[in-house]
């Protein structure tokens, strides 16, 4: 667990959005401003807290919620670059990674949440952020598989004309499979010296 | 108050960790470890005590060269509790490789409720043995940052703010939270 963390937080944490990015001039967003946004990550004395979650699991009666268990929580200065960024993207993130440019991910608070999900962002100026995490889960899915086999069925009409319909056999199983939510929220926080409480929240 | 190094009960633990997580990127180079793209890269490179009074000592691999006879690094002292209140302390270490010597160019300590306090510049001195010793090989021997792991030094992560180190810090090795956390 602990070697999966170090390597996580390490290494990969930085390629949150760096594969298969595109320039920043591709998409006409303002350039972005490094300098802006290490400004806004220097010390305050706020603090940010919550527990994210994805609902895994949808049922006529009850829903199920996969927490962020163990999982990197980062949260973004928002820059007018991202700003421009997410005013774009917002309703289809995992469309607008590719086109991020990856210094937003180095100028970041970076927190590991614990093993209920639970986080808390400290030392943070007033102003607004970004937040953004990824829950990987595994739900049961039900697939239709084609049989390659086909059921014919003959209608006779009260002329004894009749018509013939073949239509494929389907089987229907339930497997699993693994999935990513991914929870994004603006953060607003209006005053040093005061904690945001998000409570529980998925998007 | 006992000092260690890899070589005590804690120690190996860490060179346990190290090596673990070394072990998925075959090469031991800092560069290598740390992107290019990084802007930090932090190494556990010392600690003293015993709980729950531990004290761990974190630097940024990202050495600087702001005049060519200066090599600077920035530092982060997390205790596990402190007498005074400090959440941990951030040092900008400057050294003259060739003369062994340093001068703390600035520091803050924070505490947990997000105030600061900084320090001045100080005078140059000799390196002083301990942390700042283990600080001085790092920032003047390129041997040692690329081959952290023999030396004894833990990567530990990229966070942009030292604050997040030490969180993350207590979070994995204390097993415990910020001294601030609390919860929902």
């Amino acid at each position: 667990m602990v070697k999966r963390v170090l390597i996580m937080m390490s290494l990969t944490s930085s390629i949150l959005f760096a594969p298969l990015t595109l320039p920043a001039y591709a998409s006409n967003l303002p350039a972005f401003d490094a300098q802006q946004a290490t400004e806004m990550l220097t010390s305050g004395g706020a603090s940010v807290r919550g527990r994210a979650y994805v609902i895994s699991k949808r049922g006529l009666l009850n829903q199920e919620k996969t927490y962020a268990k163990s999982r990197i929580i980062s949260l973004f200065p928002m820059t007018p670059y991202l700003q421009a960024w997410y005013d774009r993207y917002k309703n289809d993130i995992f469309a607008g990674r590719f086109e991020l440019n990856p210094a937003t991910s180095t100028y970041s608070a970076r927190v590991l949440a614990d093993d209920e999900g639970r986080f808390q962002f400290r030392g943070l100026k007033p102003g607004r952020y970004l937040l953004f995490t990824e829950i990987p889960f595994t739900t049961t899915v039900r697939i239709r598989q084609d049989t390659g086999r086909t059921r014919s069925t003959v209608q006779v009409f009260s002329d004894w004309s009749a018509e013939v319909t073949t239509e494929p056999i389907y089987r229907s199983r339930k497997v699993k499979r693994d999935f990513t939510g991914m929870v994004h929220r603006i953060v607003e926080i209006k005053q040093d010296g005061t904690t945001v409480d998000l409570g529980e929240f998925d998007n | 108050m006992r000092h260690f190094n890899i070589r005590s009960s804690f120690g190996i633990t860490i060179a346990a960790i190290a090596t673990l997580s070394l072990s998925t990127s075959a090469p031991a180079a800092a560069e290598e470890i740390c992107p290019a793209s990084s802007t930090r890269c932090w190494y556990l490179i010392f600690g003293v005590g015993d709980a729950p009074k531990r004290r761990l000592y974190l630097a940024d691999f990202l050495v600087r060269k702001p005049e060519p006879s200066i090599t600077q690094i920035d530092m982060v002292d997390i205790p596990e509790q402190d007498g005074d209140g400090a959440d941990h302390y951030v040092y900008t270490m400057d050294f003259k490789c060739d003369q062994k010597q340093m001068r703390r160019n600035r520091a803050y300590r924070m505490f947990a409720n997000g105030k600061i306090e900084t320090q001045p510049m100080s005078d140059w001195v000799p390196v002083l043995p301990s942390v700042f010793q283990r600080a001085y090989e790092l920032a003047c021997d390129p041997k040692v940052r690329n081959n952290p792991s023999r030396n004894s030094m833990v990567l530990t992560g990229n966070m942009f703010r030292p604050i997040d180190v030490a969180d993350l810090t207590r979070q994995l090795l204390w097993k415990t939270n910020s001294k601030s956390s609390q919860r929902l």
